[in-house]
């Protein structure tokens, strides 16, 4: 099947795609040949050019799930999302936010919050408009804004309802700025089953977008503690809350963090996830030691700060070490 | 419209406070509001058993808002004083509509902040918390210098109309904006009682120990800020209608530029260019704006769906610059703890609001001397200035403060309070394609 693609990739115009697909594809071709027997969970392969650094990757691996599906596909970017599922956390979070013109549908999973959909109702303001006819345009306001609830109810049912036949949404998070939410939560924009897993209360969030639905799980954070997501932030905030006092409870640098492990000083660690390095092994041993340790990525805002400021690996201690 | 010069004006404060009914009295005293409209709030406000709330409904006029008892949305009016021609924005106090008050405030020469003198109300007003607190900062980092302080509900003080309740609002408050930079020479101060018109258009009975003007008086006293008008042009776009038969109107003030029937504009960051086929305010059509106007604008050739609160407008020639990266120098005024980099605020530039993440501090700055105190700190604290670099998360136009002050200072917000305050001294612009 790849030698036929690989033909039909000849038809290509635009010569530098052509000669990445025809490249992908010969590479794959390369590693299949060198598989006599595919394994149980099936073969995953990924070949591809990246324009803007030049690099070319391939990787082929058998997941630790079985693969459900057939999937051949030569695009932009990498499918990756029959695999997303096998390594995520099960349990889901739906996070909506919602005001009279303006809401963000959300979902939470383990560390990772996700924006699903952000958009806008086009619910008028109050400035253009007076005299005549005021009362039948503020008539007309009220109308679209109920119409634009019912947007977000057919939304909101579209992305969760999936999750929860398969039982993997655990609760649904509503918030936003004053009233809108409740107007929402009250009318019957939502499915029952949906409706059920609402936990209250609803939150005051006044953001949309990402920023917003961050802002509603540290809210929620009482109902959340189990969550990954808002475990790492609060330990995040701890120790930025230390070291801003620079009260020696903070400790980073392997060597430091290694020393401290000795003496079982450390409470919790968190670790910037990169597979095979030094960051990995110390993770390792801070579970040895009995350390708390959380493993994250870009995915959090604060990972990038604990990659590039603490060299990957940062701690709160129980005590001061020196 | 009027031949007297122009002025926005924004009225501003905690929630509750007063606003609205103020703004609805003063409109209402000078036969701004039409009879029909007067009649309807008071209908409205009997209805739900709320009398004592018809001024307010004068300008809320949302059902949430009128069942709530809250302003939710800006609302424009116009009015005139002796010497001047006014757009009054009133905005809302509830904290979960800061960033409408900040829309608002982005788009006015001078404010109204109006304080409840009642006690229990004037100091959660100024809690660490509080919006009188909070409004005042934001004001003054959307570049409102003048301001007018009503100083409300004097007859709720106890006693009633007291003058050292008056004294010690007015002590607290001068304290607090002088320590924000405020020329105090510009700032002015009333004390008044909404409802019953008190100091509003006409001289108090109850306060005889206050001989100054009354609100109306310190209307005319502001002054005209320059206009920019032979910069290149900007509109930050407030709002977006689409009107059946007629097209694409956004809303908008003019920062800087002229805007003329026939110009051909380009909105960013989309890069769509269209034909100014006609400008309006308040209703009047004109043939074009200049620095401070309020205007809608039909265009010929973009869609609705191609602009947005937050976007801005521009000439062809010189667009808006859409930003890859920015440099600004910030204020850290409130944070539990610290803020490093990855840290992700949602950043209020003139009407947009954009996630935009901290991608380096270059270095924290001594505030005494202004200078360099250290290098790539690990993090930056309340009370510290620091140079840093953000990266908007979407597509946001800013430009440099010194070339377009409206469109280059803001205020950093995370989880509904304003952490900082900045001004951007570089932008890395982005490629557009202008289509
Ligand atoms: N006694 C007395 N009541 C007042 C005075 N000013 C306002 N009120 C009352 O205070 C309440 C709030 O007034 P509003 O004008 O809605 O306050 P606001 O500042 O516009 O409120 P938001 O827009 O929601 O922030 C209403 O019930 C008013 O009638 C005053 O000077 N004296
Ligand atoms: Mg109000």
């Amino acid at each position: 099947m790849l030698r036929q693609e690989g033909s039909i990739a000849q038809n290509i115009k635009l010569k530098r795609t052509r000669d990445a697909v025809t490249s992908a594809i010969q590479a794959a071709i390369d590693r299949l040949t060198q598989v006599n027997k595919i394994p149980d969970n099936g073969l995953v392969l990924f070949c591809g050019e990246n324009f803007d650094t030049n690099e070319f990757k391939c990787f082929m691996f058998s997941p630790p799930e079985k693969v459900p599906i057939f999937f051949y596909r030569t695009d932009k970017s990498f499918h990756t999302e029959f695999l997303e599922d096998m390594i995520e956390e099960s349990d889901v979070y739906g996070l909506v936010i919602v005001e009279r013109d303006y809401a963000t549908i959300g979902i939470l999973k383990g560390a990772r919050v996700q924006v699903l959909e952000e958009f806008e109702g086009f619910v008028p303001g109050k400035h253009m408009m007076g005299g005549q006819s005021q009362r039948r345009i503020d008539r007309i306001i009220e109308e679209m804004y109920a119409n634009f609830l019912k947007e977000v109810g057919e939304k909101v049912n579209a992305f969760f309802l999936p999750f929860v036949e398969n039982k993997k949404m655990k609760g649904i998070l509503i918030g936003g700025p004053g009233y809108a939410k409740k107007d929402f939560y009250d009318g019957d924009y939502m499915d029952y089953r949906l409706k059920k897993l609402v936990l209250q209360p609803l939150f005051d969030v006044p953001d949309q977008g990402d920023a917003g639905l961050k802002e509603l799980i540290m809210k929620a954070q009482d109902l959340l503690k189990n969550q990954k997501y808002v475990q790492v932030e609060n330990l995040l905030e701890e120790i930025k809350y230390h070291l801003a006092k620079d009260d020696g409870l903070v400790i980073y640098g392997i060597q430091d963090i290694r020393k401290a492990l000795q003496m079982g000083a450390v409470d919790s660690l968190v670790v910037y996830d990169e597979p095979g390095s030094e960051l990995e092994k110390l993770a390792q041993e801070a579970e040895n030691y009995g350390a708390k340790v959380y493993v994250i990525g870009d995915e959090l805002p604060d990972g990038e700060w604990v990659k590039k400021t603490f060299g990957g690996a940062i701690g709160k201690l129980r005590y001061k070490v020196y | 419209m009027s031949q007297k010069p122009h002025l926005n004006l924004i009225v501003i404060g905690h929630v509750d406070h007063g606003k609205s009914t103020l703004i609805g009295r003063l409109l209402m005293d000078r036969g701004f509001i039409d009879e029909k409209t007067v009649k309807e709030a008071e209908e409205a406000a009997k209805k739900l058993g709320k009398e004592s709330e018809k001024y307010a409904f004068l300008l809320d006029r949302l059902k949430e808002e009128r069942e709530r008892g809250v302003t939710i949305n800006l609302t424009f009016m116009k009015f005139e004083t002796r010497k001047y021609f006014f757009t009054v924005i009133d905005a809302p106090g509830h904290r979960d509509f800061v960033k409408n008050m900040i829309t608002g405030a982005s788009q006015a020469d001078a404010a109204i902040i109006v304080i409840s003198a009642k006690k229990g109300e004037f100091e959660a007003g100024m809690s660490a918390e509080g919006q009188t607190r909070e409004h005042i900062i934001l004001a003054k980092t959307m570049g409102i210098n003048q301001m007018i302080v009503a100083v409300n509900k004097m007859d709720l003080t106890d006693p009633p109309y007291d003058e050292k309740r008056y004294k010690e609002v007015v002590d607290t408050v001068t304290k607090f904006m002088k320590s924000f930079g405020f020329d105090m020479s510009k700032v002015k101060f009333v004390p008044v009682v909404a409802p019953a018109g008190e100091n509003v258009t006409q001289k108090a009975t109850h306060m005889p120990w206050y001989n100054g003007p009354t609100l109306e008086e310190l209307l005319d006293q502001l002054e005209v800020p320059p206009k920019p008008v032979d910069k290149p042009l900007r509109i930050p776009i407030q709002e977006v209608y689409s009107i059946s038969g007629v097209g694409v109107v956004p809303v908008g003030r003019v920062e800087s530029g002229v805007l003329k029937v026939g110009d051909k504009v380009v909105f960013m960051p989309a890069g769509k260019v269209g034909e100014v086929r006609s400008i309006e305010t308040h209703h009047t059509k004109i043939e074009k704006a200049e620095p401070g106007d309020n205007i809608g604008f039909n265009v010929r050739g973009v869609e609705k769906k191609d602009i947005k609160r937050g976007d801005v407008v521009g000439n062809v020639q010189n667009p808006p610059t859409v930003a890859e990266e920015f440099t600004a120098q910030i204020i850290v005024i409130w944070h539990p703890t610290a803020v490093s980099v990855g840290y992700t605020p949602v950043l209020h530039v003139h009407t947009a609001s954009v996630a935009c993440r901290i991608s380096e501090i270059t270095s924290r700055i001594d505030p005494k001397t202004g200078k360099e105190a250290e290098k790539n700190p690990q993090f930056v604290k309340a009370g510290d200035s620091a140079i840093v670099k953000f990266t908007p998360i979407k597509d946001l136009c800013v430009e440099k403060f010194r070339e377009f002050p409206a469109l280059g200072r803001f205020a950093m917000r995370d989880m509904g309070k304003t952490v900082g305050v900045g001004v951007i001294t570089d932008v890395k612009p982005k490629k557009i394609d202008i289509k």
